[in-house]
């Protein structure tokens, strides 16, 4: 199916068409007329060869034609070996439809891009993959969300392909890496222009330790329309597609329906009926898409989790990916004297959740708690810094919340 | 025939006696005044020349020459034309010298005769007192601030009428003058310290609903001198507590009152004897808060001297203009170079900073507060490291609901919180004894060692903070210094875990500045 609307080049001969060919990606025309020039001409040498009247010809019915007309005359073999070779020394690999190494999941996607940019490397054809995708002013839950579920596909394989955006994009991929999986960002920009630019770590760590893929041209700078296209190429790269935290009416919900249409299974976190940023999310549950409670049930619908790490290990104490990391392994030490705390330390533990709350919010929840009452300001602080030393509480700023170990834990 | 009296003059916050002599003699009939004179001073001969024509006195068809001496110091200011007028009329014998030799005079002469009041009295009466001048006569709007000072009697003077027949009479008459109250002509602005006061004391903490901790964190940082910060979402009552601070810090001591009466009066402000409290709005120029103009005025710092200088919207504030910070909060004074010298005012004031968490004030409620990370991070940082630096205390205020409008006041109202204040001064007191210090909040790094000993056990626990993230190295002896203010506070000796655990609260809010970039 997917060879009827492409060319077929043998292996030997595409170094010496990759010049030709990133001549033609250059062309100011759009994705599938290149492709009807390449089935017309065969290969890519033959289009840059071909005369004006005949590449005029196979493209009558593009609209402005002057830069095209232009852009043929300019040509000159020396030009595009020297531009394809300046695209190497700048260390972005190009791959354009026929070639082998060109993503397979892109081929079957509507409107798939002539050709893609890749610094780094491109995710592996048997590799599972899964996009998480997001709010970018995203809460304290959404981040916590975000972080565990990308662990947790990082622990088993999958890698995470993302927007390398603020909020939930840039967290998922930067846990997924840490966590020693790979991630992939697709950029919205050529792929050599790190956007945001406070994402500049991330950017390289996902050049190591994964790619960084872009349709368009190295050295386009971000502008609002290239991203919504872009969306489409990480739901496309993508088995599925996992949304946590998304405001009705935004890109993320762009980056769903895409993905339907695409035919991908889209996954949603729900969030609370009270939370705006939540809304998106619990609009897809409604319309009918699966709602993800643990990372285990994510796998599963992946199609596997059970080989590499038992799915049970999440719920006891010696799962082996987190007996590694230290803070695994505080929480673990705590989690066995929880029943060692007083019932009043119990019940102040009881006050926090996700969300950040400030001391005089923790306060106003005490007087309504008839365990804690009578405990006083300073009184009141002493605990704070106590479960926060022993990693029960967590601090930011001068706001505390629940340090949280898992999600489907029974505790 | 040659007279000489005595008046006082300003420069920056220092006072001078000015000897004002005056000469009539034969010669071209004219008013020349010599002695490295201010516009304003030269112009004196006019309002003396028409005051005296308009009170029934006219100057004699002569040559008058009078002289301020020391004549190397620029005079400024328009105090000296009762003692100008005076030695004319000495000289036109119209005044009984005997008993005036320790007398001097102060006031601005009006074109009817009227004596009107003259900036910076209160610090020319200190001065002159210390010169041996035992009697000021001055304008009746300046009266109640002359009286404070010691061993000084102090002539309140309506007109020129007035003048003429105080000069007049025998010293024995003269001394019923001495006990004459201001009248009906004191200007209202500057003597009615009731007035003030009542206004003041109005404000009471028990006002303010809920925000236990801010009242708390407040209640610290009057104890032990911290500069304190208050983030959270409008309407929170950050405003509302900070104006109720001043309420609870001890009462001005006689000392500090006429010091910050001194400022007050060389600015030209009205006079209170309670802690001031200044609240610049954030469109304030750097000189109009340091203090400024050819010949510098005391600028909001130093008016805020002794009390609270309150900052509202902080990150609105200009940075050039939080700058000028450093060095008042550093070095508790304001300097200010001009060609003629450097002016330093005194500005030993308690930084209270009020701002939003965010542009939009709501974080980290998600559900109102859309602002981008990177908002939120260039908004706080408008708030630079060495300013924030000097702060100790750093709290958030929760936002209001109705329901919390309703509910009961919390223990803290402004006396109970008062005598906690003044118990932890008086514990800081005994200990700084014999030390430059008067607050924890002042001591320097090597010295906390010395003054803010730790058991082991807090020592560990400041130890595992830190392992926890909790605090950093640089703010190891901030937070030592805030937990022996909340010991003093508990009147406890030794510093225990849980004074530990509170300042490290307070100072943890600063981390919100530091939030890390996801």
């Amino acid at each position: 199916m997917t060879n009827r609307n492409r060319i077929h080049i043998a292996d030997w001969e595409i170094e010496r068409e990759q010049s030709y060919a990133y001549w033609l990606m250059c062309a100011p025309i759009g994705d599938s007329a290149k492709s009807r020039l390449l089935l017309r001409f065969g290969r890519p040498s033959g289009v840059f060869e071909a005369s004006e009247k005949a590449l005029l010809d196979s493209t009558l019915s593009i609209g402005k034609k002057e830069r095209w007309i232009a852009y043929i005359k300019e040509r000159k073999e020396k030009n595009a070996k020297r531009e394809y070779e300046e695209l190497q020394t700048k260390g972005i690999l190009f791959y354009p439809e026929y070639h082998p190494h060109y993503p397979v999941k892109l081929l079957s996607i509507p409107a798939r891009p002539f050709g893609i940019f890749v610094k780094g490397k491109l995710p592996d054809i048997r590799q599972r993959s899964l996009a998480i995708v997001g709010a970018r002013d995203c809460s304290e839950y959404g981040q916590y969300v975000a972080r565990h579920f990308a662990e947790k596909m990082a622990q088993n394989g999958v890698a995470v392909i993302s927007g390398l955006a603020r909020g939930i994009d840039g967290i998922a991929q930067r846990a997924a890496m840490e966590a020693g999986g790979e991630s992939f960002g697709v950029l919205g920009s050529g792929a050599d222009i790190c956007y945001p630019k406070s994402n500049e770590k991330l950017y390289r760590m996902c050049m190591e330790r994964g790619g960084i893929l872009s349709t368009y041209l190295p050295g386009t700078p971000p502008t609002p329309n290239l991203f919504p296209p872009r969306n489409r190429i990480i739901s496309g790269l993508s088995d599925g597609i996992l949304i946590i935290e998304a405001r009705e009416k935004s890109g993320t919900i762009i980056t769903a329906d895409l993905a339907l249409e695409q035919g991908k299974d889209v996954f949603v976190i729900p969030g609370r009926v009270t939370d705006r940023l939540s809304d998106g999310c619990n609009s897809l549950i409604r319309q009918g898409a699966s709602l993800i409670q643990s990372p285990e049930q994510l796998l599963e619908e992946l199609h596997i989790g059970y080989g590499k790490v038992p799915v049970t290990g999440y719920e006891e104490e010696e799962d082996p990916c987190e007996q590694g990391k230290e803070s695994g392994k505080v929480q673990s030490d705590n989690r066995e004297t929880f029943s060692q705390f007083t019932l009043e330390e119990q019940a102040f533990l009881q006050l926090f959740d996700l969300e950040l709350l400030s001391i005089e919010q923790i306060r106003r929840k005490m007087v309504a708690n008839s365990f804690l009452k009578n405990i006083t300001l300073p009184q009141t602080m002493e605990m704070l810094m106590k479960f926060v030393i022993m990693g029960q509480l967590r601090a930011e700023g001068g706001y505390y919340a629940k340090m949280m170990s898992g999600i489907g834990d029974k505790k | 025939m040659f007279q000489v009296f005595y008046a006082g003059g300003i420069q920056g916050m220092n006072a001078y006696k000015v000897r004002v002599e005056a000469d009539v003699s034969n010669g071209l009939p004219g008013f020349e005044m010599v002695g490295s004179l201010a516009c304003e001073v030269r112009e004196a001969k006019e309002r003396v020349r028409v005051a005296m024509k308009n009170a029934g006195f006219p100057l004699p068809v002569a040559r008058i020459t009078v002289n301020l001496s020391p004549a190397q110091i620029k005079k400024e200011g328009t105090g000296y034309d009762l003692a100008i007028a005076t030695a004319i009329l000495a000289c036109m014998g119209m005044v009984k010298k005997e008993g005036l030799e320790s007398t001097a005079f102060l006031g601005e002469l009006a074109l009817s005769g009227e004596v009107h009041k003259t900036d910076g009295a209160l610090p020319i009466a200190l001065q002159l007192q210390k010169d041996g001048i035992q009697r000021l006569v001055v304008p009746c709007a300046n009266v109640e601030e002359c009286r404070m000072v010691p061993g000084l009697t102090v002539v309140p003077m309506r007109d020129m009428q007035d003048l003429s027949a105080f000069l007049r009479t025998t010293e024995e008459k003269r001394k019923e003058w001495e006990v004459r109250g201001a009248g009906v002509n004191a200007g209202q602005d500057r003597t009615d310290f009731m007035q003030a006061n009542s206004e003041q004391n109005m404000l009471d903490f028990s006002q303010v609903s809920g925000q236990e901790s801010m009242k708390r964190a407040a209640c610290v940082a009057a104890a032990g001198f911290h500069h304190l910060l208050f983030s959270g979402p409008p309407g929170a009552g950050k405003t509302m507590i900070a104006q109720r601070i001043p309420g609870i810090l001890p009462p001005l001591t006689r000392e500090e009152q006429l010091e910050v009466m001194s400022i007050y009066s060389i600015a030209g402000k009205p006079l209170t004897k309670m802690r001031p409290f200044q609240a610049p709005h954030h469109t304030i120029s750097p000189q109009a808060l340091a203090g400024g103009g050819r010949i510098p005025k005391p600028g909001v710092l130093s008016l805020a001297h002794r009390g609270i200088l309150f900052l509202d919207e902080m990150p609105e504030f200009s940075a050039n203009v939080l700058e000028v910070l450093r060095q008042p909060l550093e070095e508790k004074k304001v300097q200010i170079a001009r060609t003629q010298g450097v002016y330093r005012y005194p500005a030993e004031f308690m930084l209270v900073c009020a701002l939003n968490p965010c542009p939009c004030g709501y974080f980290p409620d998600r559900n109102r507060c859309r602002c981008t990370e990177p908002e939120i991070r260039h908004y706080l940082g408008k708030i630079s490291g060495p300013i924030l630096d000097r702060i100790d205390i750093c709290v958030e205020a929760a936002p209001v609901t109705i329901k919390d409008l309703d509910a009961p006041a919390s223990g803290y109202d402004t006396k109970t919180l008062r005598v906690m204040v003044e118990e932890a001064r008086e514990m800081q007191k005994k200990r700084y004894r014999e030390t430059a210090y008067d607050f924890n909040g002042e001591v320097s790094g090597n010295d906390v060692k010395k003054f803010c000993r730790l058991g082991e056990k807090e020592q560990r626990f400041l130890e595992q903070a830190y392992e926890a993230g909790q605090m950093s190295v640089r703010s190891y002896h901030k937070i030592i210094k805030l937990a022996r203010t909340i010991a003093d506070l508990e009147h406890a000796d030794e510093i225990s875990v849980a004074h530990l655990a509170e300042a490290i609260c307070y100072h943890s809010g600063k981390r919100l500045f530091e939030r890390r970039n996801e």
